[in-house]
């Protein structure tokens, strides 16, 4: 993290100034910068120059595939909810929701009831 | 967590933003149980009663789910939220297309009120439409097949035209009512009006739909089903809770002798940036279809193609269909939601920057390609999970008493995510007054 603000403070713009966008790269983890390397070894043995003028949003390969192993990247980097935030937002969400339809079926029920009395006549009270 | 109920309602100013709350339900149930004038309530009861009991399930029943029961009933409210909703859809679709409604929204705030006002219009003419196609398709007869009694029974005293016209403009009015419940609800009380009202709708049929799939099968399988429920609301949970955190640092400055920044903080994008929304534009607009075969019941080529592939909720045409609007209006819904040259001009102002990457554009840029990969699983996410009850119709064979549960995965993921918005809002109310929250 330190390392990389400081790449943002001092040197980005020097940098950026000749690769293009691909500031975007500086802000990936370097083990990104490993597996999409070996990715080109093995694929497209493009050249380094084109590459880095090409890629205005990092990663390699050509269409969807790099799309797809993009996602996977991001998805990487996505901070999950802790096992006991999951509990206590689970629960909740169960107490509401048991809550609010016990309620809403007490309401229903209720008004149910009164205008069965007001339009309804006897054989539509004891129901069909 | 309990206490955390009562001291929600031991802060006066919360407890009357949910007491108001709770009030607008009271009285959107009310009005979804009054008839509307011309339509015997009996009658309607009657044919309700025999529906059920056939085991019949139609567009309408699906329809009745998202209406709250109010459909079949023709009640006041029997259009429900589904004319606003629609409205909006349309609106907002487009805004991308004519260029006078982009400027509008452009404006900020004065241009979102007038769309907001033309959205309202738009409503109510939707509502017109809508009223008049129920309210023939109950006169003809076709609501309730095989049902021997008149809904809208004819009376000689007053003309066929007035009935019609008095049962249109009622549920026209009932529209328009129900669209004001949800914008104050927004305004003066917990959550999103128009999305705790559909919760509401949903909630409501929540007893009935369980009841009847315990009738159908056992004890056994009725455990099972709220298991998997209970499962799905885990991993909701899970989906909604996880979010890409995109580090911004803010520079230090010195305005007058004060030293301000110099903090670090990050913009959270969830990965399901777009909540429940994308569900409820996909299923409003897949029921246009059905709606349009109900309309014109002439049996010829086109109507029945439409019937078995769109409407029925176990063809492969409509998963299909059904999954691929999800994805669209997930992209769709946050494309327009966060604006990334908004939220990238906001940061500069405020001397704000994502390590690495420059102010300005390439910041928006940098937002944008990470919001547009990181929704892909969202969306895909949504998709799966709103499409399951299909699935399982067709591998169970189409039980009986899945039909029961057309919507099922929707309304999981409705009732999920306005649960955890509404909890999540008193829970920041709660936590500006010092108290401990639910989810500590």
């Amino acid at each position: 993290m330190a390392d990389k603000d400081r790449r943002g403070d001092d040197e980005a713009e020097k940098t950026e100034a000749v690769k293009g966008d691909s500031g975007k790269k500086d802000a990936g983890s370097v083990k990104k910068d490993e597996k999409s390397l070996a990715k080109a070894d093995g694929t497209a043995k493009k050249s380094e120059p084109t590459k880095k003028s090409s890629e205005t949003e990092g990663g390699q390969g050509r269409g969807p595939l790099r799309f797809f192993r993009e996602v996977v990247e991001q998805l990487r980097k996505v901070i999950r909810p802790s096992r006991k935030e999951m509990l206590t937002y689970t629960l909740v969400v169960l107490v509401f929701v048991s809550v609010m339809v016990a309620l809403i079926y007490g309401i229903d029920l209720g008004f149910t009831k009164l205008v069965q009395l007001t339009f309804g006549s006897k054989d539509a009270v004891t129901g069909q | 967590m309990l206490s955390a109920f009562f001291s929600a309602f031991r802060t006066p100013d919360l407890r009357k933003k949910i007491l108001f709350t709770l009030f607008i339900l009271a009285l959107y149930r009310f009005g979804v149980q009054i008839p509307s004038p011309g339509v015997s309530y009996e009658n309607a009861q009657y044919c309700i009663n025999l529906n059920s009991e056939n085991g019949a399930t139609d567009v309408f029943t699906l329809l009745n789910l998202f209406s709250g029961g109010a459909l079949l009933q023709l009640s006041v409210f029997a259009l429900g939220i589904m004319p606003y909703i629609t409205a909006s859809i349309i609106l907002q679709l487009l805004t991308v297309v004519i260029p006078r409604l982009e400027a509008l929204k452009k404006e900020g705030q004065p241009g979102q009120v007038k769309i907001t006002q033309y959205t309202r219009y738009l409503t109510l003419g939707l509502a017109v439409l809508q009223a008049s196609g129920y309210v023939a398709l109950a006169r003809g007869g076709q609501m309730f097949q095989n049902c021997p009694r008149d809904v809208v029974p004819v009376n000689d005293k007053i003309p066929d035209w007035l009935t019609l016209v008095v049962l249109v403009t009622t549920m026209t009015a009932g529209t328009a009512v129900i669209m004001w419940f949800g914008e104050l609800v927004t305004d003066r009380g917990v959550g999103n009006g128009m999305s705790i009202l559909i919760f509401t709708n949903i909630a409501a049929r929540l007893p009935a739909e369980g009841w009847a799939i315990k009738e159908a099968t056992n004890w056994f399988v009725f455990g099972a089903i709220i298991a998997i429920g209970i499962a799905i609301i885990a991993l909701v949970v899970f989906v909604e809770q996880s979010q890409r955190r995109i580090p911004v640092q803010y520079a230090k400055r010195q305005i007058g002798r004060r030293m301000y920044g110099g903090t670090s903080t990050y913009i959270p994008l969830k990965v399901n940036q777009a909540s429940v929304i994308p569900v409820i534009f996909a299923s409003s607009l897949l029921y246009i279809p059905s709606l349009i075969t109900q309309l014109d019941s002439t049996p010829n080529k086109f109507m029945v193609w439409i019937n078995d592939n769109l409407v029925s909720p176990s063809s492969w045409v409509h998963i299909l269909v059904y999954f691929l609007l999800i994805i669209f209006f997930t992209y769709f819904y946050v494309a327009i939601s966060f604006n990334p040259t908004e939220v990238a001009d906001n940061m500069k102002k405020v001397g704000g920057f994502v390590p690495g990457i420059r102010p300005g554009k390439p910041t928006a840029q940098y937002l944008e390609y990470v919001l547009n990969r990181i929704t892909l699983p969202g969306s895909l996410y949504l998709g799966i999970i709103a499409i399951l009850p299909n699935l399982a119709l067709i591998w169970l064979g189409g039980g009986q008493y899945l039909q029961n549960f057309p919507f099922g995965g929707t309304a999981v993921l409705i009732i999920v995510g306005v649960g955890l918005e509404s909890v999540k809002q008193i829970e920041s109310q709660l936590m500006q007054r010092n108290y401990e929250g639910f989810l500590r």
